[in-house]
């Protein structure tokens, strides 16, 4: 749809006069008599800095945020002068449970803290001696691959999103754009690492993308948080922290340890995005249980594809050779998965009767 | 002089080791947790570990987790830490097999425990800083008790 202003500006006369006689030096200065309020913020930390929740003050806030929004549908940031006359910005996310976190503002600010730089950061000479065989090295290149398609798509989801929030809830878009850099910054250096090491990348194969389309193609921003930012997030965690754990090369240990720290707080705002959503309107948890048990099926394409599973048998043990003998600390690999994804899901409130968890059932199945 | 491990003087020692060393804690970033660390062996002990931005501001040992707000406790036997400051001071950092991510990944040599997903988020969140504080010990003598 195509947005014409009301009116015709380069052609106006009235725009025309008004820039001559600022000019001629009428100024007109009536802007500075605005009524914002006026605030004293200081940092409460010395060593932060001022941040977000040292201007988290009367109308600047995010605690005035009324649950709907129906006084700013402008560009205006929170607490700014409104005039008639703003244009409607066509916001379609308007409800502060829809997207907000309580844990939001201050996600944002560590991620700025803790920003790395993976082209200096991670030891990348350490690959010219990799300490594991050509198998071994095949096989994280693998996962390496997926995983830089897992990042790709934890950088899109708010990149579809983030436009149609409401600017009332700046912190919270500040917040999913430090999101995009930190994942486009690990889809960089998963696929650098998958280059660097020799063997090249891997390769797509289906089930992982039905994977991640279903968690991209989420039909509301909550329904996609719960799968982005919970399932598919969780998910990268455990690969990640796997890595780190059987890789001695260093540029893996820096890439498992700064990685799962990046990864971990888009967990910790799904986690919080979802307690805040249920705790405001309960009767959400249907449409989310319902995308849940639709995912947890995808994700569980992916754990039981040969592709996959063998990737990560063949790291886990060291070598082709060893790689059946450790299809048992696999399994365990995914014990530890499903535990923790559905320790998230309880405390959030998305907890189901026993038995009607895809992923524990499945998991349950290979366990024998 | 040696310290003893584990001792409150001894986490004392990591974290005023911690807060001496602003370069390094300022570049891994704000870390905000309260840890626990509970050593398992014939006498028991939990200490609770506070950090706040670059500093880690208290260290306390506590009889009963719930005298404090732990995010999560890292648990292990005695012997499994102790192999693990060994490895930490043999080598500078510990080797691969012995980060807190590869001890604690699994459950099986060293269990994270946790009542809220979101404090135990916090360990993976913080994890660098957490390892170089442990890494503090590199140079540090130890009594083993």
């Amino acid at each position: 749809m195509a947005y014409y202003a009301p009116k015709e500006l380069m052609t106006g006369p009235e725009l025309i006069d008004r820039v001559v006689s600022i000019f001629t030096g009428t100024l007109g200065l009536e802007w500075m008599q605005v009524a914002t309020e006026r605030v004293k913020c200081t940092p409460s930390h010395p060593d932060r800095g001022l941040v977000f929740d040292d201007t988290n003050v009367g109308s600047y806030g995010w605690d005035a945020i009324p649950e709907k929004i129906r006084h700013n549908f402008s560009m205006a940031p929170r607490g700014a002068f409104q005039p008639p006359g703003l244009p409607n910005l066509g916001y379609t996310i308007n409800r502060k449970s829809e997207v907000w976190s309580d844990n939001a503002p201050a996600l944002y600010e560590e991620s700025k803290s803790r920003h790395w730089v993976p082209t200096r950061a991670v030891q990348w000479a350490a690959l010219e001696r990799l300490g594991h065989g050509e198998d071994v090295e095949r096989a994280l290149a693998q996962l390496y691959t997926d995983l830089t398609s897992m990042a790709i798509v934890l950088e899109d989801v708010p990149s579809k999103w983030v436009w149609r929030i409401n600017h009332e809830l700046v912190e919270l878009k500040s917040w999913l754009c430090a999101q995009m850099f930190d994942t486009a910054q690990l889809a960089d250096v998963f696929r650098k690492r998958a280059i660097a090491g020799g063997t090249g990348l891997g390769r797509d194969y289906p089930a992982l993308g039905e994977m991640l389309k279903g968690v991209l193609d989420s039909g509301t921003y909550p329904t996609a948080s719960m799968a982005a930012h919970l399932l598919l997030g969780g998910t990268m965690q455990v690969l990640l922290r796997h890595i780190g754990a059987v890789s001695a090369n260093d540029a893996d240990q820096t890439i498992s340890r700064f990685g799962v720290q990046d990864v971990s707080r888009i967990v910790a705002y799904g986690t919080g995005h979802i307690r805040y959503l249920l705790g405001v309107r309960p009767h959400e948890k249907a449409a989310l249980t319902d995308h849940l048990t639709e995912m947890e099926g995808l994700l569980i394409g992916l754990l039981g594809d040969p592709l996959f599973f063998s990737a990560l048998a063949v790291v886990t043990g060291g070598g082709r050779d060893q790689a059946a003998a450790a299809t048992a600390r696999v399994v365990r690999l995914y014990r530890v998965l499903c535990d923790e994804h559905l320790a998230r899901c309880r405390a959030v409130g998305l907890e189901r009767p026993e038995g009607r968890s895809p992923l524990a059932a499945f998991v349950r199945e290979i366990e024998g | 002089m040696a310290l003893k491990f584990p001792s409150v003087d001894f986490f004392r020692e990591l974290a005023r080791r911690m807060n001496a060393d602003r370069a390094t804690f300022e570049k891994l970033g704000f870390c905000d947790a309260v840890m626990g660390v509970r050593v398992l062996g014939k006498a028991p002990h939990l200490y609770a570990l506070t950090f706040e931005v670059y500093d880690c501001t208290e260290v306390r040992e506590l009889g009963d987790a719930s005298e404090a707000e732990l995010d999560f406790t890292l648990q292990a036997p005695a012997e499994l830490w102790r192999e693990m400051l060994e490895s930490i001071r043999q080598h500078g950092q510990p080797a691969p097999q012995y980060t807190l991510n590869s001890l604690s990944h699994i459950g099986d040599r060293m269990q994270v425990v946790y009542e809220d997903p979101e404090g135990h988020d916090k360990l993976y969140r913080f994890m660098a800083t957490i390892q170089a504080y442990f890494d503090n010990a590199r140079d540090l003598e130890i009594e083993w008790a």
